[in-house]
């Protein structure tokens, strides 16, 4: 038994003809939901569409459960992708394609799988409507649900929460959660920041075709140490709090935006957080709040995006 | 990091299972009515030339199957084929086709099979209405026979052009214009229709005559243009071959949208 990382890229790069989509990426997913970030332009398909073997790399080595993907696709169903693109074939119904594909993987009891897959992703396999009548949303589980046909240990997610409305997207979020607490490896890319936050904190992040950072963004955030960490503190002596902790270097910069609240900035964010709880029972304040402003993903994804 | 044992061997997609799909993608209910429509249209025109044209039953009999081999099958088969991964290809969805667990050969392999089922409503039609027509069982059989093996010829490189090119059914609609009618004189070797013709001619043996100077009008026919029935067999089937391991190819080397 060996222990690696379910897919590895080493030393990337892919162009197209003159533009470089990918540079020299070299990054490990583990099991679990990892978020790949980036904005337009970044590579983001580019690298997922080369960890499933849909193009080759220009240079590098891709591996998925230690095999590559382009030598043997799906690596026997074992990986499976949701696809950005919209399209389907407009002249099956979902219960058919599904059935089809089923079929093609050597699913056993095909049409029992696709009935499943569709139930999963809560599409009613009875509706014999074409695909071609299907929503975006409808579409969008429609992908969902085949790639989840032969059972897969690595799913691979191109932009899958597009066009659907909030109550299917908490569905589908509380699904790939799931697959991650089963162990499988779950790669989701997605530019909306808000949601991928809930997909956990686990992230990979391109800009310009490189790799900016990875690993879990809290964590991200502390190694950004050329940047201070801005603080929210509600206080109800905000004032003489502030003194104490200019007094105890625990803050480089304080500031009083509204009445009862400080912000401080702060290069060492474990020493602040010792320093004002001593410092506001030196003082007798009450704190009430305490509260990172730049510690979420939205602000990381910002820094490192601006930053390249 | 996550710990990988060896994994356990998966089941993987069958010939049979592909070839369902092909089947289902290219028989559209439209090109089924298109193809049998076809047939009844040349049957019709072949009881229309027995009483204007003062054709015998067995001479209106040959004008249609005569015009089925021309242009109906090249057709139907150039279509058919090409649309079998052109329609995944043209519309982006071959990746759900590409990401499955099966051999590349047994999708190439199946894709031909499936677009041949596709065109047996049509070969079966065109049968039953030449038997109608009173022809004998040696006759039907061999237009039965000569039409799988015509579409056999025609499938394997068509479904090739469909995995590469999205312009396929145009390419393939020009090589059937341009090589099999237009310099069929100069070009009768790199003809599939003509190879198909020349085994159903074989088939039928002695009546062949009329048939012949039908698809061969003139006098001095080129001898390439008729080939002998084991020459048209295997060129037919190799050609089929070559189209099954070109989109094999094909789809290794694709660069999936």
């Amino acid at each position: 038994m060996s222990t690696q990382a379910a897919v590895s890229l080493t030393n990337v790069t892919k162009w197209f003809g003159d533009v470089v989509a990918l540079n020299d990426v070299t990054v490990d997913v583990g099991s679990g939901v990892t978020a790949l970030l980036g904005p337009n332009g970044a590579g983001k398909s580019t690298m997922l569409r080369l960890l499933c073997g849909l193009t080759p790399p220009s240079q590098g080595t891709i591996r998925v459960l230690g095999r590559d993907p382009r030598a043997e696709p799906s690596l026997d169903g074992r990986l499976a992708l949701v696809a950005q693109q919209e399209a389907l074939p407009e002249s099956f119904n979902a219960i058919t394609f599904l059935t089809h594909l089923a079929d093609l993987s050597g699913v056993r009891s095909p049409k029992d799988a696709a009935k499943a897959c569709l139930d999963r992703v809560e599409l009613d396999p009875a509706d014999g409507r074409r695909l071609k009548t299907y929503s975006k949303g409808m579409r969008q589980r429609v992908k969902v649900a085949q790639a989840l046909l032969t059972d897969p240990e690595v799913l691979v997610l191109d932009e899958p929460l597009e066009g659907l409305d909030p109550r299917q997207r908490l569905l589908l979020i509380g699904l790939f959660q799931d697959l991650g607490v089963e162990g499988r490896t779950v790669l989701v890319s997605s530019h909306v920041l808000e949601e991928v936050e809930r997909f956990g904190s686990r992230v990979v992040m391109l800009a310009q075709g490189r790799l900016a950072a990875e690993g879990d963004y809290h964590d991200i955030r502390d190694l950004m140490d050329d940047r201070p960490h801005r603080i929210r503190v509600v206080t109800d002596q905000p004032r003489p709090l502030a003194n104490a902790l200019v007094q105890a270097s625990a803050v480089s910069q304080v500031s009083f935006p509204t009445e009862g609240v400080l912000i401080c900035e702060t290069e060492a964010v474990g020493v602040f957080r010792r320093a004002v709880i001593s410092e506001a029972r030196n003082v007798g304040a009450r704190v009430t709040e305490i509260k990172p402003l730049d510690d979420d993903l939205e602000s990381v994804f910002r820094y490192l995006v601006q930053h390249r | 990091m996550t710990a990988t044992a060896r994994p356990q061997q998966r089941p993987t997609g069958s010939v049979m299972a592909a070839a369902k799909l092909a089947f289902a993608t290219v028989a559209t209910r439209g090109r089924l009515i298109t193809s049998v429509g076809g047939v009844l249209f040349f049957v019709v025109l072949a009881l229309v030339l027995q009483t204007s044209a003062d054709l015998t039953q067995d001479e209106g009999r040959e004008v249609a199957v005569g015009a089925y081999f021309l242009l109906l099958l090249p057709l139907m088969c150039v279509s058919n084929a090409s649309l079998a991964f052109g329609n995944a290809v043209q519309d982006g969805t071959l990746v759900y086709i590409w990401l499955r667990p099966i051999a590349r050969w047994k999708l190439a392999l199946a894709h031909v099979a499936g677009t041949v089922a596709s065109l047996l409503p049509m070969i079966v039609a065109l049968s039953l209405a030449t038997f109608a027509f009173g022809s004998s069982p040696r006759f039907v059989g061999s237009v039965a026979l000569a039409s799988l093996l015509t579409a056999l010829g025609y499938s394997g490189p068509t479904v090739a052009l469909g995995a590469r090119f999205k312009r396929a059914p145009m390419m393939a609609l020009t090589y059937v214009i341009l090589i099999e009618t237009i310099l069929v004189g100069l070009l009768g070797r790199i003809s599939i229709r003509n190879y198909g013709i020349a085994f159903f001619t074989r088939l039928i043996g002695d009546d062949a005559a009329f048939f012949t100077n039908l698809v061969f009008p003139g006098e001095d026919i080129d001898p390439s243009l008729r080939p002998s029935m084991l020459t048209a067999v295997l060129v037919l089937t190799l050609v089929s071959a070559a189209g099954v391991g070109l989109t094999t190819l094909f789809l290794k080397r694709a660069d999936v949208a």
